[in-house]
């Protein structure tokens, strides 16, 4: 059915959509990878940034510390509580917005110096482990500790602490007080958005603050996560992992900070690292779906068209070949006439002339008796070229078809059943009767030899909107009145069906002269009808005339 | 007895008729297409054109139309023959002034019905028919 072309078409662009899909996929593919890297160098980035920033945070710290320790050293030792030296830690305390206090503890335990002094209570720290700690150790280097709890109500704290003198005698510790809640400030204040999560932890696993918040969890140590089996061998990385404080799988990019017991922690889910990949992805997935409906679309049509040109073709051809072969058949029949006609009149004249020799007699006889034969033949032949004048009348076929019921039950014969029927009301049409009997005879004769002789035919007439199936092209806007001979019998094959209007074309054998439905065809195109053939190999047959109605019917002319 | 003109173009066909008829006991002239028919026509008066229909050139059609506007032709009968109809045909026969239209191969029983009605009656009013 395809011709090359069209399918050499058709495979274009089937590959050509195979090509787009598969960039696209590609394309779609690449875009992931790009997306997840993208979302680790930024989060690597991050926590770069935030690790510089607090470590800077505890260098300054240290340096304040330092320099009070430096002040605390100037011999005499100030008194416990001297308004010069508390103004002193007080204006470096300015500097320093994330420290809450800085205050001096002697080495007995007892706070010296207070920043917030007269405000706080005498109390003694000697039980805090960083104060155990340097008094164990008068030369311990300068310390950030984990986060503990503010016995003022003030909340977690970062202790930062020196000692309060370089030497190896125990003179008290300085320490300055990291309020946790400021670094979760600095982490808001760098503004990212709420699918980071930014964390700071003391290495021992204790989170010292987070953003966004997470309050209660400020304290408890996280050593099960799976940044701290990590810490050990580099300093600073990144990869993936399910196992989180926020569960789903996310980027972490950890680094610890320089100088200071922490590390931070910058992590990021994979679901907010894809989202506008997903968004891409899913447009690029439409855009194909769309496309992939449009080419099917496009070539059900261009089969679809196809199909149909192909049907209106082979109708053209049969109605052409129909065509021609009733001027062929015309022209043969004027032909075979004439000869026939000199054969005659001579067979005639050889009787005038040999009246008395009786041994001519059964040759004239038997060219006499050819001459008839050839005469019903050029009748037959006549009839399918359309050239039989008719005696146009109007007629309404349910009427005909009550007159015509006992010619047609003869025809048919005793062992079949033949049942007319009309639908009414009928409108009237223009036909030759007399040739409209031939012809209906011709079709219930055919009917009865397809069924071998018992069997039922129906013969209906009905009003049609249009001659479907016809040779002729489709006409929907003159109504038809439709005359159908409907049997039983075995039907024909689609070889036969589409074949059976030709002329001499039999499926009788030695019988059939070929003539039957072609000359019922010629007489139907003749009164400006036509006529088609609905069958199947599986049984049954249906013959359509289709009669113009009276108004509308082209008178025929001889 | 008729004067008979026979017009067709198969000549073996044309002289096979004539034989005929000649043998029948008419008078018989021939005319192998539409402007010698005419011609002979004019000349000759016959009583009965027996005249074929698919001529060359001029059809039988345009002959007899043109016979019928001959009023010295005007008793003349006009049989047409034609190998694409059937005796008794219809059609534009009765415009071009043609009696009756025959079917070839003619039917010899009829055609001599015919010519022997046209050798008795009918006479041409201005002739009697025992005066010919």
């Amino acid at each position: 059915m395809l011709t090359r072309l069209l399918a050499l078409r058709l495979a274009a662009l089937v590959l050509a959509w195979i090509a787009a899909m598969l960039i696209v996929a590609w394309l779609v593919f690449a875009g992931r990878q790009v997306a997840l890297e993208r979302a680790e160098r930024a989060t690597a980035a991050f926590a770069a940034v935030v690790e510089q920033h607090t470590a800077r945070t505890f260098q300054a710290v240290n340096l304040t510390l330092a320099a009070v320790g430096d002040a605390h050293q100037l011999a005499p030792r100030p008194e416990k509580n001297h308004p010069q030296f508390q103004q002193m830690m007080a204006r470096r305390l300015k500097d320093l917005p994330f420290v809450r206090a800085i205050f001096a503890i002697g080495p007995d335990g007892w706070i010296l110096h207070d920043t917030d002094y007269p405000a706080t209570p005498q109390v003694s720290l000697a039980d805090r482990p960083y104060f155990r700690a340097h008094k164990l150790d008068p030369m311990l280097a300068p310390t950030v500790w984990p986060p503990l709890l503010s016995r003022s109500g003030a909340g977690w704290f970062l202790p930062v602490t020196q000692a309060l003198s370089r030497s190896a005698d125990f003179e008290g510790v300085v320490v300055a007080a990291l309020q946790a809640e400021q670094f979760r400030e600095q982490f808001r204040s760098i503004g990212l958005a709420e699918a980071y999560l930014i964390s700071l932890f003391h290495l021992d696993g204790t989170l010292v603050a987070s953003h966004p918040e997470r309050a209660a969890d400020v304290g408890k140590r996280f050593g099960e996560l799976a940044l701290f089996s990590r810490l050990p061998l580099e300093a600073s990385g990144s990869f993936w992992t399910k196992q989180s404080m926020l569960g789903g799988e996310r980027m972490v990019s950890y680094r610890i900070v320089q100088g200071a017991p922490f590390v931070v922690r910058v992590s990021r889910s994979k679901n907010d690292a894809l989202a506008e990949w997903r968004r891409t992805a899913t447009g690029a997935a439409v855009a194909m779906l769309i496309l992939t409906i449009f080419l099917g679309w496009f070539i059900a049509r261009l089969a679809r068209e196809r199909v149909q040109r192909e049907r209106e073709r082979q109708r053209r051809m049969q109605a052409e070949k129909l065509e021609a072969l009733g001027q062929l058949t015309g022209g043969i029949a004027h032909d075979f006439a004439n000869t026939l006609n000199i054969v005659a009149i001579n067979a005639a004249l050889m009787r005038e002339l040999c009246a008395n020799a009786p041994a001519l007699e059964p040759s004239l006889v038997q060219v006499e008796r050819a001459v008839r034969g050839g005469t019903a033949l050029v009748d037959r032949l006549l009839s399918f070229a359309r050239r039989r004048p008719l005696r146009l009348e109007r007629v309404r076929l349910d009427a005909w078809l009550k007159a015509a019921q006992p010619l047609l039950a003869q025809a048919a014969g005793s062992r079949v059943t033949l049942v007319t029927e009309a639908d009414l009301p009928l409108a009237e049409v223009l036909c030759d009767t007399a040739q409209l009997d031939t012809a209906l005879v011709n079709l219930v004769v055919n009917a009865r030899d397809a069924m071998a002789g018992s069997g039922r035919i129906t013969v209906r007439a009905y009003p049609c909107e249009d001659n479907a199936g016809a040779p002729q092209a489709r006409v929907a806007g003159p109504r038809f009145v439709c005359l159908s001979v409907l049997d039983n019998g075995p039907g024909m094959s689609e070889e036969v069906r589409r074949r059976a209007l030709e002329p001499f074309y039999s499926t009788k054998g030695e019988g059939g002269t070929g003539l039957g439905l072609p000359q019922v065809y010629g007489f139907m195109r003749q009164i400006g009808g036509s006529m088609s053939i609905e069958s199947s190999a599986d049984g049954g047959a249906a013959i359509h005339l289709f009669f113009p109605v009276a108004a509308a019917a082209a008178a025929g002319r001889p | 007895m008729m004067r008979i003109l026979i017009v067709d173009d198969n000549a073996s066909a044309a002289h096979a008729t004539a034989a005929l008829l000649v043998q029948w006991g008419h008078e018989v002239r021939l005319a192998l297409d539409g402007a010698s028919a005419i011609a002979a026509a004019r000349a000759w008066r016959p009583q009965l054109v027996l005249l074929d229909i698919g001529l060359p050139g001029m059809d039988g059609f345009d002959v007899a139309a043109t016979l019928r506007l001959e009023p010295a032709l005007a008793a003349c009968r006009i049989i047409a023959m034609s190998g694409l109809c059937r005796t008794g045909d219809s059609g534009h026969v009765a415009e071009a002034g043609i009696e009756l239209l025959l079917a070839k191969p003619l039917d010899i029983a009829f055609l001599r019905s015919l010519v022997g009605d046209a050798a008795c009656a009918r006479p041409a009013p201005s002739r009697p028919p025992m005066w010919d």
